[in-house]
């Protein structure tokens, strides 16, 4: 039952799930952005960029902001300062991110598929 | 002979019981936990929603109900998954919602799996949380209470709620959302009479509370105004309430 134990502790202060549910969705946007840049700016092969997949990626970064702002509102309610300073970071990181992806998308759109 | 004397009690699950943060609130509105329902319940367990233990004891053990709804959910987007149904819309990859769905249903099913057991211990004053025997938390009588809780719609109309509530607890509906002020508070304060802890009404100040545990050393303390005795005149009714209801 060791294992039941430790995922009983890890669940509880939903707060901290939540923050590291977004980080780990920002560091999978990051990884996206950086693949979509590299073949949009280096390698000029547009159909490896995620084209084809914008609507998710839009919707997965919308829940991560959203996790984001509730991990950061339970940090706050815990007012441990770590923990806030944290939360606050992944949740700025995330609205960041978020602009970048629209910036990119809306200066790639004209390579897009449906435009040829 | 002992495992006789000392069973656990029986476990019971709450169905309009929820946390605050975990969303889907609207799909149970008041259909199972009316006011009528809550009195069926204490016709036949009078320390509804505990269980007593021994005398002074009441033991209350519940899942939270986001465990069939995270199974729900976990099942509908592995059968979608495993159909093939929502794979692509128009040239756009959409299986991501699935999987979205996959991993959110996992995991409110699986932080909901551990069982909550709640003591009231009035032997030792003390209240008692834990989770999967992880104590949460352990703390004095008086911050564990029974509340009224007020919404209102945008037409202005006013619904009431019941709610077990307490210093780290997950807030337990007992009614959610009834129209019937009266029919509720006097439940509320039944309750809180049973199982001798504090009841509060919908409003912060109010001659309705029943404080039966005060903090210790609260006459002296600044947050704690004392109660203003000459604002009003004490209805004889109000205090032999308590010794009407059955």
């Amino acid at each position: 039952m060791r294992w039941r134990d430790r995922i009983t502790v890890l669940f509880f202060p939903p707060g901290v799930v939540l923050t590291l549910a977004a980080m780990m969705l920002l560091i999978l946007h990051i990884s996206i952005f950086a693949n979509d840049v590299y073949h949009f700016c280096i390698t000029r092969q547009f159909n490896l960029m995620s084209f084809r997949s914008t609507v998710i990626v839009l919707f997965s970064q919308v829940m991560s902001i959203w996790w984001a702002s509730l991990g950061s509102l339970f940090a706050e309610l815990i007012e441990d300062k770590i923990l806030r300073c944290f939360a606050l970071t992944i949740l700025m990181l995330n609205a960041a991110m978020f602009i970048n992806r629209l910036a990119l998308e809306f200066l790639t759109i004209t390579y897009r598929e449906e435009k040829h | 002979m002992n495992s006789l004397f000392f069973q656990s009690p029986k476990t019971i699950h709450i169905p309009g019981s929820s946390t605050v943060g975990n969303g889907f609130e609207l799909w149970d509105i008041g259909c199972f936990s009316t006011e009528r329902s809550l009195a069926k319940k204490l016709k036949k367990n009078p320390f509804y929603p505990f269980f007593q233990q021994q005398a002074n004891v009441y033991v209350l053990e519940y899942y939270q109900d986001t465990l069939w709804k995270g199974i729900l959910l976990f099942l509908i987007c592995v059968i979608l998954m495993s159909l093939g149904l929502f794979k692509k819309v128009h040239n756009q990859e959409t299986w991501g919602f699935p999987a979205y769905g996959v991993g959110i249903g996992l995991w409110l099913a699986v932080s909901s799996l551990p069982r909550r057991r709640l003591v009231l211990n009035h032997t030792r004053g003390m209240y008692h949380f834990s989770i999967h025997g992880h104590t949460v938390y352990q703390g004095p009588l008086y911050r564990i209470y029974i509340r009224l809780a007020l919404r209102s719609d945008a037409y202005g109309k006013c619904f009431f709620q019941l709610v077990l509530c307490g210093y780290k607890l997950e807030p337990l509906v007992l009614v959610k959302l009834s129209e019937h002020y009266q029919q509720l508070e006097f439940l509320g304060r039944h309750i809180a009479r049973k199982l001798n802890i504090n009841y509060f009404d919908c409003m912060a100040v109010s001659y309705r509370h029943v404080v039966r545990h005060w903090p210790l050393g609260s006459v002296y303390s600044p947050g704690i105004v004392p109660r203003r005795n000459f604002s009003y005149v004490p209805r004889y009714s109000l205090y032999q309430e308590d010794d009407v209801m059955v």
